[in-house]
């Protein structure tokens, strides 16, 4: 007994022992930290404990310093700089309530106008009159100039926004490489040449609301165009001298410009809209006064529609289609610099630059565009339009119609900035476009 | 000529190589602290812009990455390059970075509550509002209490009380007792009308910078959460202590850091971060989101490496997350181009959603939550950089939370509806269990490892993780010991054995060193675990090291 005594009393510890130590082993080898009162580690030995690794990685600065890839992002810290700080003017912008400033931007004016900065200074309440006066100043790369101001007077206010007002409008344009190819729906490219054209005009207008999404406005403008030889390209003027193009041998002339125009915009937002549309219809007599006798009536109607295939408007389709027509007053002409155009980004994309020229035009486009980032839609889209003396002339037939397909990406900030980068293609070559206010 | 240049090119190619293969020399023997603590001259602050973060993140990092021969290679034969900073026990030394706490040292679950939280909570019965930010979507305050700590105060949305503060609190508390360095945050109570406005504070920005008022402030706390009784439930961070300098980077060194001797992106604790991140859902985890904090500790200057802001974790932020974050990055070119190529027909995760369960909690569940695919919003190079290692490490870290444990920190967040609280438990429960499933599958999942005397002798003993957590049955496990010799020649019996028990008999005495390899039955294609032993002087049996990979 005492025996077995004796072994249990010498087991039982042993026991204890072990489970003792089976609960430590790997965790009885770590020493307890030394914490500060924030409970984080800290050398509290006074000696000087080894570290994990003995120095730095050899070479290690010399493979970061080396990579080509480290070169290029020095080079776009300082644009990473300017966006951090641009962000914020850009936010400061977004919600900005300013009554009166100067607004920066980038756009171009037209077709192949190229895009330059936009300086718009603004005064929302002039003199504290309630005048709103906005001055858009712009030059683009190829030197295309646009300078404006439109002054507007709100008659009758509604109850969120003006139900009628008075426009006072002018602007300086000057365009100086604009194409030409002649006149017609099969005009040759042999024939490209160029033109400058310099215009001012000064109108007065009324716009009235007259319900939530229609507007009627009323214009009456004058004008003084000036068509000259451009810089270094074959002229317009020199290549068809001698033919019965009307305004070739004038060197432009004056007129004065009635218009009146009826539309309905129910797009979601100005620019890159998901759903919703526009549709307008437009009369404008065109009277000369000097230079050629120059004397039409425009007539004009489009539309713009867009369906949401999805809820979250992430899948578009969105289609547009313009007609216009000019006729002639009593024995009068009109310009060819005055013609609808088919070839641009507004009409059919792919085409070169004022392709196409007559006295009526009709485009369309199908896109569909669907979202592929938070701000970012990717869009294919097929346009396809013709000219022809009249109306009458257009027809479906594959030998009319021009046609120009290819895909674009947009890009929006916020409710007010938006940007589109198109690439087309056509059976005249390729056509790359880049627009500032994408209103399509 | 053009011999000439191919020559060049793969000759910078193995230069490239050979460079990014340099590893620093590693101490031999079981470092428990790394000691990076030695005084240096105080650093320049560091700039941390959000687009420089995106672009270098976004862009360069990820450029590099991709131009990263040898890593690519490194995969292609399953040999990625491991952690730089752990010690021959594979696991991570106490650092500047990083304590070793409830993994290593279990904290009691008054500790896990307390988390980072020192002395007294703060008091605002009385104090000074010091600085103010009035504009955007989350106004916030800088106030000195009635103790004379300064906080940095965070409001609740109106429309989701508690979202904010609560995510904050529990993220915080974990990512404390996970062993990395964070703020102070505490959920506080307070009347902000009752603060004093320090005199002539300005706030605003470049032109329009103007004078606090008081009907300011009234006005800007129309737009946040307010209790019952009148006062704001506020998340109170107390300044960190030190100076600031600035975001730490996650890829690189700190030039002006001489203690800095370990590049970020092999860090364990940062690749590792990943699958603690993912339990938490902590997807903001950007460059801003850390900060390193220039401090004196015992007579000593050095940088401690923080982590800060974890309102957008859990299902939070000023309002309840949007879906993709944690499933896809903010900017990310691979849905960019599945949307392109498919005509936009490809799903992403931007065009889905998830029901909001409770306004308190945000969108948080474990009912779509991968582990192995989720992500954080920005690239984090550590985190594309962890390996199976890195991850069995952290997935051990979530693992040492008790269910009582867990439950206590839920409990820190205060939310005054407890159908919130058991919610959040059992969430981070189920994605606890989805991350050990994923984590320690396809590995060899034992550990903790311990030797113990027995009548028999000594006898090595270890858990097996997927077992433990009822992830998987028993299994076996086969092992050879093998003692080595002198010259790590092998002189122990090498036949492999099987036992149905996580226990390796090895004898009644251990001779010089042992190498124990055992290899589990259940996963064949892992790889063993190679545990090197040796006899102490005090007759008991020590590890040396441990191999995983």
């Amino acid at each position: 007994m005492p025996k077995h005594f004796t072994r249990a009393f010498l087991t039982v510890p042993f026991v204890l022992m072990v489970l003792v130590a089976a609960s430590y082993g790997q965790q009885a080898d770590i020493p307890p930290a030394a914490l500060t009162d924030a409970g984080v580690a800290v050398d509290s030995t006074g000696t000087e404990p080894a570290r994990i690794v003995e120095e730095r990685p050899d070479l290690y600065w010399m493979k970061k310093n080396l990579h080509p890839i480290t070169w290029l992002e020095a080079m776009t810290r300082p644009v990473a700089k300017l966006a951090e700080r641009g962000a914020g003017r850009f936010t400061m912008q977004q919600t900005s309530t300013k009554v009166r400033g100067v607004k920066l931007g980038f756009r171009g004016t037209g077709s192949s106008s190229g895009a330059g900065p936009e300086i718009k200074p603004f005064d929302n309440n002039l003199f504290g009159t309630g005048l709103q006066l906005e001055v858009p100043l712009l030059v683009t790369y190829r030197l295309y100039e646009s300078y404006r101001f439109r002054l507007n007077y709100p008659l009758v206010r509604g109850e969120n926004s003006e139900r009628l007002g008075l426009e006072l409008a002018g602007r300086y344009n000057s365009r100086p490489s604009e194409t030409f190819y002649g006149i017609g729906n099969h005009s040759s490219d042999v024939y490209k040449t160029k033109f400058r054209s310099v215009s001012r005009t000064a109108g007065i207008a009324l716009n009235a609301r007259i319900a939530k999404a229609w507007t009627l406005r009323l214009e009456e403008g004058y004008r003084s165009i000036g068509i000259t030889s451009p810089r270094n390209y074959t002229s317009t003027k020199d290549v068809f001298a001698g033919t019965d193009i009307p305004g070739i041998s004038d060197a432009g002339g004056t007129g004065l410009i009635s218009t009146v125009s009826l539309q309905r915009d129910t797009k979601d937002r100005n620019y890159l809209a998901s759903s919703g549309g526009r549709q307008y219809v437009e009369a404008s007599l065109n009277e000369g006064l000097t230079g050629g006798d120059f004397s039409y009536w425009r007539y004009r109607a489009g539309l713009q529609q867009f369906f949401p295939l999805s809820e979250d408007h992430r899948k578009v389709i969105a289609f547009r289609a313009d007609v216009e027509t000019n006729r002639e007053k009593g024995g009068s002409v009109i310009p060819f610099f005055d013609l609808p155009i088919v070839g641009s980004h507004s009409t059919v994309r792919g085409i070169p630059s004022r392709r196409y020229t007559d006295k009526s035009s009709m485009t369309a486009s199908l896109e569909y565009r669907y979202r592929i980032w938070r701000n970012f839609d990717w869009g294919v889209f097929a346009d396809t339009g013709q000219v022809g003396s009249q109306i009458g002339d257009f027809s479906l037939s594959k030998s009319r119609l021009h046609t120009g397909y290819g895909m674009r990406l947009m890009m929006r900030a916020g409710e007010k900035h938006a940007m589109s980068i198109d690439v087309a293609h056509s059976r005249e070559g390729w056509m790359v476009y880049a627009d500032f206010s994408p209103d399509f | 000529m053009r011999t000439k240049t191919v020559t060049l090119i793969a000759v910078l190619l193995i230069l490239f190589a050979w460079i990014g293969e340099a590893q620093s020399k590693k101490a031999q023997g079981v470092i428990w602290l790394d000691n990076d603590f030695r005084n240096i001259a105080e650093p320049k602050a560091r700039e941390g812009g959000y687009y420089s973060a995106f672009f270098n993140s976004e862009a360069g990092e990820r450029w590099k990455r991709g131009l990263d021969v040898p890593h690519h290679v490194r995969l292609m034969v399953g040999a990625p390059k491991q952690a730089a900073n752990v010690n021959a026990l594979d696991e991570v030394p106490d650092s500047s970075w990083f304590t070793n706490r409830h993994a290593l040292r279990p904290m009691t679950v008054q500790q896990l509550i307390q988390g980072p939280n020192r002395e007294l909570p703060p008091d605002f019965s009385s104090g000074t509002i010091t600085k103010a930010k009035m504009d955007g979507v989350t106004p916030g305050l800088l106030v000195t209490d009635r103790n004379g700590r300064d906080y940095i105060i965070k409001f609740d949305n109106k429309d989701y009380p508690e979202l904010q503060s609560g995510a904050e609190v529990i993220s915080t508390k974990i990512l404390f007792a996970a062993g990395y360095n964070v703020p102070e945050n505490y959920i506080s109570y307070m009347d902000p009308t009752k603060l004093v406005i320090t005199e002539g504070m300005e706030v605003g920005d470049g032109k329009s910078k103007h004078h606090l008022t008081r009907d300011e402030l009234t006005k800007m706390l129309h737009n946040v959460a307010r209790r019952d009784d009148g006062q704001y439930r506020v998340l109170a961070s107390r300044i960190l202590e030190g100076t600031s300098k600035g975001p730490f980077a996650y890829v690189g060194l700190r030039k002006d850091d001489p203690n800095d001797l370990i590049p970020h992106e092999h860090r364990r604790e940062l690749r590792g971060l990943r699958v603690i991140a993912s339990w938490i859902n902590h997807w903001d985890v950007k460059e801003g989101n850390t900060l390193d904090m220039y401090v004196e500790e015992n007579g000593r200057k050095f940088l401690r490496h923080h982590l800060i802001d974890f309102g957008s974790s859990l299902g939070g932020g000023r309002a309840p997350m949007e879906y993709f974050h944690g499933r896809e990055y903010a900017f990310d070119a691979g849905t960019m181009m599945k949307e392109l190529f498919t005509l936009g027909l490809y799903v992403t995760p931007d065009e889905k959603n998830a029901p909001l369960v409770y306004p308190q909690v945000g969108i948080f569940s474990a009912e779509d939550f991968n582990p192995g695919d989720w992500i954080p919003s920005f690239h984090v190079m550590p985190f594309d950089n962890m390996t199976r290692e890195d991850a069995y490490w952290a997935t051990r870290i979530i693992l040492s939370f008790t269910e009582d444990q867990l439950l206590q920190i839920v409990k820190t967040a205060e939310f005054t509806d407890p159908k919130v609280t058991d919610y959040v438990y059992r969430v981070l429960l189920e994605r606890r269990r989805l991350i050990a499933k994923h984590w320690l599958s396809g590995i060899n999942p034992i550990g903790k490892f311990a030797v113990a005397a027995t009548s028999d002798g000594f006898e090595l003993r270890f858990d097996d993780f997927m077992t433990a957590e009822d992830l998987a049955g028993p299994t076996e496990y086969r092992y050879e010991v093998i003692s080595l010799g002198a010259a790590g020649s092998t002189t122990g019996h090498t036949d492999k054995k099987i036992t149905a028990v996580p226990r390796i008999p090895l004898g009644r005495s251990v001779a010089g060193e042992t190498r124990v390899r055992i290899w589990n039955t259940r996963e064949t294609s892992a790889k063993p675990v190679t545990v090197y032993l040796n006899s102490r002087p005090d007759g008991m049996v020590g590890l040396l090291r441990i191999e995983r990979s």
